[in-house]
């Protein structure tokens, strides 16, 4: 399980397994290739709605394509920087070995700074909302039961990441006065 | 339940200050005339603690508000999180969707 502890402020300390890391990785390189698909659908207009992508008007098809037009490059770009972002850091985390010895191979830590925080909050999210696609999650009872098991595990580890993530950054208010 | 979005002040220029054309292009949407919502929809992905976080984070609200925001959501599949011009409510919702939320702007007359 992925390891969190709160540095002061907006700054982490997230340590994953290696085995960790390796799904991860494979995550990343599949949510770009999400993303770019959605670039291709945008330039041949054949981009609708999904969990990623959610419409902005629900009775106006007319506004929910405009917005779409006028808002999908953008995130598709916030999403692939917080991506590769994440990304970059645990590839080029220091790797340590003196993590917990029952596991093999070894652990990565990434030190982060606000921005990275909030880039691995909606990186994760993103990476959730994918994941949720493959098990076809459509509410809120949906446990995944229907998709592949390896999805499953990947779509739990990812969701107690975030709530680690969300519950030591929640210690710290946010940097801001708990009004 | 309403949270004001930064919206547009219809109070006119004081008189001193020379008014550019385009300070008259206000077309009815920017009146507060007609005021639009941001609402964020139940999901069955994100966390309750994740969607707390984005309304404090982002809106600024308070911890109470936020989870009370969160719940509304959570029991009655939306809730309204802010209200205002439509420009300022599609920031909002465009903000939203960075974060994995489901949002959406509409017109608050019924």
């Amino acid at each position: 399980m992925t390891r969190i502890r709160r540095l002061g402020g907006e700054s982490l300390a997230v340590t994953v397994s290696a085995n960790e890391f390796i799904a991860l990785s494979r995550l990343e390189a599949d949510l770009l290739g999400v993303l770019a698909d959605r670039l291709t659908a945008l330039a041949d207009g054949g981009a609708t709605r999904d969990r990623m992508f959610p419409d902005a008007y629900h009775d106006d098809p007319e506004a929910a394509a405009e917005f779409h037009a006028l808002t999908d490059v953008d995130l598709v770009t916030a999403k692939s920087e917080a991506a590769r972002s994440v990304m970059d850091a645990f590839m080029s985390a220091v790797e340590d070995s003196s993590g917990s010895r029952w596991r093999r191979g070894t652990s990565r830590t990434v030190t982060t700074d606000a921005a990275l925080t909030l880039a691995m909050l909606r990186n994760l999210t993103d990476l959730r909302l994918m994941v949720a696609d493959r098990l076809g999650i459509q509410n809120d009872d949906d446990d995944g039961s229907g998709g592949a098991a390896a999805d499953r595990v990947v779509y739990w580890w990812l969701g107690e990441t975030q709530e680690l993530l969300v519950e030591a950054l929640s210690a710290g208010g946010f940097g801001m006065p708990d009004r | 339940m309403c949270e004001s979005g930064g919206v547009a002040s219809s109070i006119p220029a004081p008189s001193t200050i020379e008014r550019t054309d385009e300070a008259l292009d206000l077309t009815p949407r920017h009146t507060l005339d007609t005021p639009w919502r941001a609402i964020v929809w139940n999901d069955p992905v994100n966390l309750m603690s994740y969607v707390v976080y984005v309304f404090r984070s982002y809106f600024g609200f308070s911890r109470e508000k936020a989870t009370q925001l969160m719940l509304q959501v959570h029991h009655e599949g939306r809730a309204i999180v802010a209200s205002g011009t439509r420009e300022a409510m599609e920031v909002h919702v465009h903000a939203m969707h960075g974060y994995g939320l489901s949002a959406t702007v509409d017109r608050a007359e019924k």
